[in-house]
């Protein structure tokens, strides 16, 4: 069987942009306020049927939906933080999980009664469109969402490199007792960081809804596979989850060859604990280690 | 310590359980008592809410015409219905059914929607002998435990792809197709895919001299990316693409198989394909796809027609198998309570047992049971017709048009 | 309350649970629930050995639970007497959480929730293609019986026998009998040096290593307790259903469960995981079942179950992490205070007069 192994690999990195993409805001929350966010799935939702009302009933252009709808979750990020996260920041780990989970079961209900459980799928004149390179079809919507994830990398690296905001939440999620010393407003800190890792969860939503049909059940397994990534990546920078993403992707092309398809999302799975138990720091972690010996 | 803390246990276990009703005693009934528990919530929600669409047109049809006609009471008694939500999940599936039948004291009970919830939760119905009929639950595994209690009006997925390959045959011996034909088939990694496979690789290996398979893949449901799949599919050189996938799985895939500009002879997911919501996801896409179902609208019987205007009406969208086949599975459970002439369990399971229905909506028209409690009859082929057309292409009694094989390349 | 009030009302709700079965309350639901329920609260009570004595949380308990389950079921297919298997389940999820649990107890807070996840899924997808995956292997096929293991997607179907009702009595006593076992083993384990250690680890695990317990010994010993007992359920769920397939014993809406119901109850003690079993059973079962009707409105509540549940999650997280226990404790607390402040103003008068 002669697969055509160039276009396998190109594909494999354009779905590595889309896992990317899925996975910022989980790495952000983490990496800065240490909780992991299972709300993110259902944010990932709400993005998508957002899009949906934004495109398929108001008309409008598809890539310009993501605009509205950032700055929306957002703010909205923040309101949940402000008013509910915060109340837990000092408690067990598990507090914020269930309390995420919660409000992911809400989100769900509410979704369920406004759309119904029906399976919604979006489709634009972009839907099926491609471009040839090489004799290589690329699906445009999936380039799109390559290129955000791109686009979004450089910017987080930017802004948490370069910028008062950035860096103060770096410090934050260092050390918050000394952010506070150094005269840093952790408070308002966390809740912006929440905000983004909201805004980038609604972003990778808007996009996915162009590409998968989704229903109010849609996020789990990005959200699991996004967990595999993250870990994969040292939990805690950009360019890890960006790693991890390329990583896990080509690893779940390549593995078509020798291990049945429907055992892809099990190698993620594996792979998730296997890191967790050896390398704790991730592929970054290893790379670190690698780079100062 | 433990003393108190047993007494707060049982304190409160006893409180709990008291806020259920306890029993009534009827006597002359009423009402006839329809249960059923459906996915609403969770991963079969789309199914479970056109089956209970189908449920209540059906019930409030019976009912305006005054009820089933019971000859022990010498009168007609309407439907009293319930449906409870099991949330796609087994365990709540069996629950429930076990609430039906103890506490709400049903009659009978409908079916489900979902090959594993209904495997799982006619248990119920054989437990405490109930007669169960089901119109969304079609492998035969179901139905192959010996179960004296547990219907079905749908056919089973083995014969659906059966049928499928049965027709490329008969392609071939028209001259439309060449002998042999290289097959590629791939399906979701559940029962229904599963059996949608075996059953295609059984026709192969009977005639070899037709069909030679050269990929079979299973897939986990919720595909991220259809390409390992699809160039896979590239790679195997075939003539015919099968796949067995549900909604989302099928828009992903095809959406891709699209863009790759792959081509087959023939191109059929199965049952699915001709439905309004899979038409509008892949748009030109999905045309010249063929299907395989248990029913469709444009079946020209004046059953079936009927169904299809009353649903139009009722709920303003077109009209599905899912809520066609729960519709009929009211009528055919009503139709046995009436030939049984009483409300007596037993003898409403014989009466199914013994069902000969004309003039059904289902194909064929007749509504009949084998030994072991599903239907045999046939299915409907459909083949997608550009400009959001579709044709029915057989059986021949039904035919709208002649199919179009091999289809044509863009 | 005096000792003897409170033995006599243990003994009356003791005698209640057992007159249940004949009373005929709900047509004979009540049994029903009341079995499910036994169940939940051992599944409730072992997870909270776990994840609220040693407060390692555990989001994949549904490993054992699965395993139980087809343990049972394959033996049973192979031509076992299906209550032998009982034992054998626990004992399979027991040394399979040994397996699993020696690397990953190493795992701190979060972390080990994490990778519980990952365990739960790769466990799932493992049985889901296991017979795809070793029906290739020479070696291996020799486990396949009529061409199945664990069934795939397909499941394992038990064999029904010609008269399933008559044993459903015997389902009853069976896991309340299990369940009171479990609660003995729970308090016995909270009452024990090992409790103590596990309290300790769940402090602070560095202090008591440094004081001398055997951290990972304990942090392993508990996981496979509670293994064996959430092993036990599952080969009796596949006893009483006749049917399992992998999403629902291995799936991730189980684990959740298996967290949601001591935490709702009071995660940590003994009773809590008690309380919260009976109100996860009661509640669902009223939720999923119950319609509101406010004139020609209708509304049934199980359209809602979710908020529900989720809304719940958030309330006891924000306001009472402590659970239903945690509650009623404050709340007694309270009470008594204020029965405290009214004798001593009652005093105060007095002596003043």
């Amino acid at each position: 069987m002669h697969i055509d192994l160039p276009a396998l690999i190109v594909s494999a990195i354009l779905l590595a942009g889309l896992y990317a993409t899925m996975s910022y805001g989980l790495a952000l929350i983490y990496g800065v306020m240490k909780i992991v966010n299972l709300a993110h799935a259902g944010v990932m939702m709400w993005g998508a049927y957002l899009a949906f009302i934004f495109i398929v009933n108001l008309g409008m252009n598809p890539f310009l939906a993501p605009v509205l709808i950032v700055p929306t979750f957002f703010f909205l990020g923040i309101l949940l933080q402000r008013y509910i996260v915060s109340r837990i920041m000092s408690a067990p780990p598990i507090s914020s999980l269930l309390l995420l989970f919660g409000v992911w079961l809400i989100m769900q209900n509410i979704s369920y009664l406004i759309f119904s459980g029906d399976t919604r799928a979006i489709t634009t004149p972009y839907t099926l469109s491609t471009f040839l390179v090489g004799g290589i079809s690329i699906s445009v919507n999936r380039l799109v969402v390559f290129g955000v994830g791109i686009l979004a990398l450089v910017s987080l690296r930017q802004f948490l490199g370069h910028t008062y905001l950035g860096k103060a939440i770096r410090a934050t999620a260092q050390d918050g007792e000394a952010s506070k010393l150094v005269g840093i407003n952790t408070q308002w800190v966390m809740e912006m960081a929440f905000g983004i890792g909201i805004a980038l969860a609604s972003l990778a939503g808007s996009l996915m809804a162009l590409i998968f049909a989704f229903d109010p059940d849609f996020g789990r397994s990005h959200l699991l596979k996004g967990f595999c990534i993250v870990v994969l990546g040292g939990l805690e920078s950009m360019v890890g989850v960006a790693l991890g993403s390329l990583v896990l992707a080509i690893a779940e092309a390549l593995s078509v060859l020798w291990i049945m398809p429907a055992m892809q999302d099990f190698v993620s799975f594996a792979i998730l604990v296997i890191v967790l138990v050896v390398m704790p720091g991730g592929m970054l972690g290893l790379l670190q280690k690698f780079l100062k010996t | 310590m433990r003393i108190r803390e047993i007494f707060s246990l049982i304190s409160f276990l006893v409180l709990a359980f008291s806020t259920l009703p306890l029993a009534e005693v009827m006597a002359q009934p009423k009402e006839i008592v329809l249960g059923t528990a459906l996915p609403l919530t969770g991963g079969q929600s789309r199914e479970g809410g056109y089956f209970k669409k189908g449920y209540e047109l059906a019930v409030k049809e019976i009912n305006d015409g005054g009820g089933i006609p019971i000859k022990e009471y010498g009168k007609n008694i309407p439907i009293k219905l319930i449906i409870y939500d099991d949330k796609s999940d087994n365990t709540t599936s069996v629950q429930l059914y076990e609430k039906l039948v103890t506490q709400d004291k049903v009659n009978a009970l409908l079916g489900g929607y979902g090959t594993p919830l209904i495997t799982a939760h006619t248990i119920v119905a054989e437990k405490y002998r109930v007669p169960y009929l089901n119109g969304g639950g079609a492998t035969a595994a179901i139905y192959q435990r010996n179960m004296k209690y547990v219907f079905g009006i749908l056919a089973s997925i083995e014969k659906l792809a059966h049928t499928l390959m049965d027709w490329v045959s008969a392609q071939q011996d028209a001259g439309h197709l060449k002998k042999p034909l290289k097959i590629s088939v791939m399906g979701e990694n559940t029962s229904h895919g599963k059996e949608f496979r075996q059953g295609v690789l059984d026709k192969s290996k009977a005639a070899p001299a037709r069909f030679q398979i050269v990929m079979d893949e299973p897939f986990e449901l919720n595909l991220k990316d259809a390409d390992p799949l699809l160039q896979k599919l590239k790679a195997s050189d075939a003539d015919v693409f099968l796949a067995d996938a549900r909604l989302a799985d099928y828009t992903t895939i095809h959406r891709r198989y699209t863009e790759l500009r792959l081509y087959h002879q023939i191109v059929s997911y199965g049952p699915r394909g001709s439905e309004k919501a899979a038409r509008d996801a892949l748009g030109e896409a999905s045309d010249y796809i063929v299907s395989c179902n248990w029913w469709h609208k444009e079946v020209p019987t004046p059953a079936a027609r009927k169904f299809a205007e009353k649903y139009a009406q009722t709920y303003h969208e077109p009209a599905e198998w899912f809520p066609a086949l729960a519709y009929e599975t009211v009528r055919v459970m009503a139709k046995a309570m009436e030939m049984a002439a009483s409300l007596d369990k037993s003898k409403i399971r014989d009466a199914l047992a013994k069902m000969d229905m004309k003039d059904s909506l289902v194909v064929g028209g007749r509504v009949w049971f084998k030994p072991n409690g599903q239907i045999d009859n046939d299915y409907v082929m459909m083949q997608n017709l550009p400009g959001a057309k579709v044709s029915l292409i057989y059986p021949p009694e039904v035919a709208t048009a002649k199919a179009i094989v091999p289809i044509p390349k863009k | 309350m005096s000792r003897a009030w409170k033995m006599g009302m243990s003994l009356l709700g003791l005698a209640f649970l057992v007159w249940i079965p004949f009373s005929g309350i709900g047509g004979g639901y009540l049994q029903t629930l009341g079995f499910l329920t036994f169940l939940y609260v051992t599944l409730s009570t072992a997870w909270n050995i776990m994840g609220g004595y040693t407060g390692q949380i555990s989001f994949g308990h549904a490993t054992f639970y699965g395993l139980g389950a087809y343990t049972t079921s394959i033996l049973t297919l192979r031509g076992l007497n299906p209550f032998l298997t009982i034992p054998l389940a626990g004992i399979v999820a027991s040394l399979y959480g040994l397996l699993w649990g020696y690397p990953c107890l190493r795992l701190r807070g979060q972390y080990f929730a994490i990778a519980t996840i990952g365990v739960g899924e790769a466990t799932r997808l493992l049985m889901l293609n296991m017979d795809d995956l070793i029906k290739n292997n020479d070696w291996l096929k020799g486990f396949l019986h009529d061409g199945v293991l664990t069934g795939g997607a397909t499941g394992l179907m038990l064999p029904t026998p010609p008269d399933i009702r008559s044993y459903a009595l015997g389902f009853y006593y069976g896991a309340m009998g299990i369940m009171f076992a479990a609660l003995l083993v729970s308090w016995k384990v909270k009452t024990s040096k090992f409790g103590l250690g596990l309290l300790a680890i769940n402090m602070d695990i560095d202090a008591a290593e440094t004081l001398g317990v055997r951290t990972a010994y304990y942090k392993n010993l508990a996981l496979m307790l509670s293994a064996l007992m959430v092993g036990i359920c599952g080969s009796i769920y596949s006893q009483y259903v006749f049917y399992i397939d992998p999403q629902t014993v291995f799936g991730f809406p189980m684990s959740i469960a298996m967290v949601l119901m001591p935490t709702i109850g009071g995660i940590g003690t003994l009773l809590g995981p008690v309380l919260g079993a009976v109100v996860y059973v009661v509640v669902q079962d009223q939720i999923l079942t119950a319609n509101l009707e406010f004139g020609d409105f209708k509304l049934s509540l199980s359209s809602l179950h979710l908020l529900i549940y989720g809304g719940l999650l958030v309330v006891i997280v924000l306001f009472e992490p402590k659970g239903i226990l945690g509650l009623q404790k404050r709340l007694a607390r309270k009470w008594a205070k204020r029965k405290e402040d009214s004798r001593e103003r009652d005093d105060n008068a007095a002596r003043v007069r």
